[in-house]
């Protein structure tokens, strides 16, 4: 019942099969490509779940989650902290259980801290994330079984692999995001979470348990996001405190608005095109690229609140379809 | 008509700081009734209904629901028990398609899927503009969504705020048909507050007027209209 | 633990917090007039800073240049933000106000770096320092600290004497009504905004004086003007600057019994504490 697909409105344009294929797409791209160009594309594939790991909360609910980095450098962290204590032990695992360790423990963080953090609204909530990334990031800094500012490295202590079958997990991981991203916009939960995002206030007099959906697709979020920290960890053989660097928030944030928050191939275009400028910015204007993203950012948020997909939407209108 | 009790509100007192918003409050609300709620501007209408619908914690006092005591349990709690309510400024989800508004309440009272609640759409003269988003409704359509979404609720009681405040007379009588509609249709109990003089005095059969917090009068339109402590809420003064 | 350190710790507690609470006020006087948390504040604290700083290379005698230009600077700067951003928040979703401030800071950071270039830089005004036993104090930060106070006393005087000052408690109590009244809101938001943003680069210039700072340096600070204003209730220009001096205060004791690298954990944790406890902050009133 609670997984009954729901279809209103305008027929829509099946963004979930637009979705997969540009996806498949740039999975054989990165699996047949040189090296370099794997690393790119991995690089923007990880960008991409990030994106969608914070749309599903902030781009359904309307919170506005700046910390959501936070569960990106728990997940990078929980895979480390777990292969030095297995390897003391004496024994490894596959890799891919590390990684599912990782996105575990950041959504079980998030729903503990959410208890606190998620009766708070507005700016109040925004600010709280902002300080829990903080905290963390400076907890990890000074405790020393936590590597302080040195981070924790891993090489030899997990099973050595190459980068295409490290492009091979992440690749499964961004289908399953995008797939439960559809799942979640088009049931119940996804119409709790727009109503929330509306007026919370109604929404619960109108018989949604707010604080249990905001709860859960909070988790949700973490849980993507622990599972791309626990990607990067076996990426570069060590878990850094950088991971908790506020800029990756703005990089998800940036990719969620320039394509369109709250719909399923909105993250999907955001993230693809801002990695292609922010890798052309960087090379072109080594000095300027942050004026020039910032510039960008106040500019889509003021005119083009919608992003690509609502550009677009403005005239599929018309015709009588519209992407989701 | 049955005189079962379907609420009984014993003794609901809200405060707001020092300020004493309902004092002492009693009402038996019965089964299929239509109650009318009136009183001047700050009299605690909208908060009565707030402290009905559990947004806010009544100070004092108890809420009973078909014999079971609803007194701060959490609003998404009262609202599946078969309470709905529209809202005085009239707040749909601007954001979503009016049938997704509808289907909001259908689907989380566990009640109602597409096609029932496209069915309310019909009964409140809406299913012509269920794809358009609803803040692109005019103001009477935006109160007829308010009210489709809390029957997607399929309540026992409708609490209805002010619904008829800025329509054109056409409107109101318009509005006045459809209420007494839904209530057959649905087997509904309603209470209305309204300050549309002529609409609530038609259409209630029983009123309830509130004065600074305070339940000053009850009885039937007529009744109160002749009541003299009411005339003076309203007038200030002895007539 | 010694009688001096535990004295020394508080004077130091106190210093810094007169400077959190500068920066908090900015934050609150904005909020309390417009209903916007200014999320650029750290970057904008950084440029008091670096306004002060250059003012000083150019005039390397005295401190006080450095602070007056910082503030007309600042008083300036906020009419341009307002005007050119700010203006066109008003009434937005708050997604839509956070993300503007966001890009706002990567543009001001980035310009700072390419003006002042990554190195952390400092005023090096030499301001003796008086011993008094174990106990120290240096004349800058006394300086500060004075400069501090009478910055919030202006603001407090202004508030309650000038006409300007009743506008604004005006506009905070009721916009609404203070509209209908004949206030031009567009003018208050104006000059709300640019009081606002002036304390900020007040508190950077400050701050100048007494911690090296550099282009990206903001964010701390800016989290502890949050976790001050969040005590200090928003909108409460004086409960912010007594959330300033608690937090300094506890800054300071975990600086000197712990680490002063776990003083903004403990700052954060404090803020989650009163969020839970009491949402309407510690000075504000109950519902």
């Amino acid at each position: 019942m609670a997984m009954q697909v729901l279809r209103t409105g305008l027929t829509g344009i099946n963004s979930l099969t637009i979705s997969l294929g540009f996806l498949t797409v740039i999975g054989i791209l990165g699996l047949t490509a040189d090296t370099a160009t794997t690393g790119y594309l991995h690089a923007m594939v990880e960008l991409m779940i990030l994106a969608y790991s914070l749309n599903l909360f902030t781009g359904l609910s309307g919170y506005a989650n700046f910390g959501h980095v936070v569960f990106y450098g728990l997940g990078a962290y929980t895979v480390s902290v777990v292969a030095v204590s297995l390897a003391s032990m004496g024994f490894a695992l596959p890799t891919f259980m590390y990684i599912i360790f990782a996105g575990i423990f950041a959504a079980t963080f998030a729903l503990v801290i959410g208890y606190p953090v998620l009766r708070l609204r507005g700016d109040y909530f925004a600010i709280a994330t902002l300080g829990i990334n903080e905290a963390v990031r400076v907890t990890i800094c000074n405790t020393p079984w936590l590597g302080e500012g040195r981070g924790i490295y891993i090489l030899g202590l997990v099973p050595t692999y190459d980068i295409k079958a490290l492009y091979i997990q992440l690749l499964v991981i961004a289908f399953a995001v995008v797939i439960t991203s559809y799942l979640v916009l088009k049931t119940k939960l996804g119409y709790g979470l727009r109503a929330i995002k509306d007026d919370e206030d109604v929404a619960e007099m109108m018989g949604v348990n707010t604080a249990k959906y905001k709860r859960i697709a909070y988790a949700l979020g973490a849980f993507f996001a622990g599972l791309a920290g626990g990607v990067v960890t076996l990426q570069f053989a060590c878990s850094f405190p950088e991971y908790f660097f506020i800029g990756r928030s703005v990089d998800m944030f940036v990719s969620i608005v320039l394509g369109g928050t709250g719909t399923v191939l909105g993250p999907m275009i955001g993230a693809t095109l801002y990695w292609m400028v922010k890798d052309h910015l960087l090379i072109s204007f080594p000095y300027f690229h942050l004026i020039i993203f910032g510039t960008i950012l106040i500019i889509l948020v003021l005119f083009f609140p919608g992003g690509i997909i609502g550009l677009l939407n403005r005239f599929l209108k018309k015709k009588g379809r519209v992407l989701e | 008509m049955s005189q079962e009790n379907i609420m009984t509100i014993n003794n609901v007192t809200k405060m707001f700081g020092g300020i004493r918003a309902l004092n002492k409050v009693n009402v038996e609300v019965k089964k299929g009734e239509i109650l009318g709620l009136i009183g001047p501007n700050g009299s605690g209408k909208t908060t009565l209904f707030n402290v009905i619908s559990g947004f806010y914690p009544a100070t004092e006092g108890t809420i009973e629901f078909k014999g079971e005591n609803i007194t701060n349990l959490s609003p998404h709690k009262i609202a599946r028990k078969g309470i709905g309510r529209t809202f005085q400024i009239v707040r749909p989800f601007g954001d979503m398609t009016v049938i997704d508004n509808v289907l909001v309440s259908g689907l989380f009272s566990g009640k109602m899927g597409v096609k029932q609640c496209r069915d309310i759409l019909k009964t409140t003269r809406l299913i012509e503009r269920e794809g358009d988003l609803a803040e692109m409704l005019n103001l009477a359509e935006k109160r007829r969504l308010e009210i489709a979404r809390a029957l997607a609720l399929s309540p026992e009681i409708l609490l209805l705020d002010e619904t008829m405040a800025g329509l054109t007379h056409t409107e109101v009588d318009e509005s006045l048909k459809m209420i007494s509609g839904i209530r057959n249709e649905f087997g509904l109990t309603i209470i209305l507050v309204e300050h549309v003089m002529r609409a609530i005095m038609a259409v209630s059969e029983r009123i309830l007027v509130l004065s600074e917090g305070t339940k000053i009068a009850e009885g039937s339109p007529k009744e109160v209209s002749e009541n003299e402590q009411v005339l003076t809420a309203y007038l200030g003064r002895r007539v | 633990m010694s009688l001096e350190l535990l004295a020394q710790t508080i004077i130091n507690g106190l210093f810094i917090g007169f400077l959190f609470g500068l920066a908090g006020m900015g934050l609150t006087i904005i909020f309390g007039v417009m209903k916007i948390i200014n999320f650029a504040t750290g970057a904008m604290i950084m440029l008091g800073a670096y306004v002060g700083y250059w003012t000083y290379t150019y005039w390397p005698y005295s401190a006080i240049p450095g602070i007056i230009v910082s503030v007309g600077v600042g008083f300036l700067f906020g009419i341009l933000v307002y005007q050119v951003l700010v203006r066109r928040l008003i009434g937005k979703p708050l997604l839509t106000t956070l993300l503007v401030l966001f890009g706002l800071t990567s543009i001001l950071e980035n310009s700072m770096l390419n003006l002042w270039s990554p190195n952390p830089r400092s005023i090096p005004i030499d301001f003796p320092t008086y011993s008094y036993g174990l106990i120290s104090i240096s004349t800058s930060r006394v300086f500060v600290s004075i400069m501090a106070i009478v910055a919030t006393i202006l603001v407090l005087a202004v508030f309650k004497y000038t006409t300007f000052g009743r506008i604004i408690r005006a506009v905070i109590q009721d916009k609404i009504a203070a509209t209908l009244m004949g206030v031009d809101v567009n003018r208050v938001y104006t000059l709300g905004f640019s009081l606002g943003v002036t304390l900020t680069f007040l508190a950077g210039a400050l701050l100048a004086m007494v911690y090296p700072f550099e282009p990206f340096g903001g964010l701390p600070y800016a989290l502890m003007a949050f976790v001050v204003v969040v005590l200090g209730t928003l909108g409460n220009p004086v409960g912010c600057l007594f959330a300033g001096l608690i937090i300094g205060t506890v800054h300071s004791f975990v600086g000197s019994y712990w680490t002063l690298n776990m003083s903004p954990a403990v700052a954060y944790l404090i803020m989650i504490i009163t969020f839970l406890l009491r949402p309407q902050g510690l000075m504000g009133k109950k519902e």
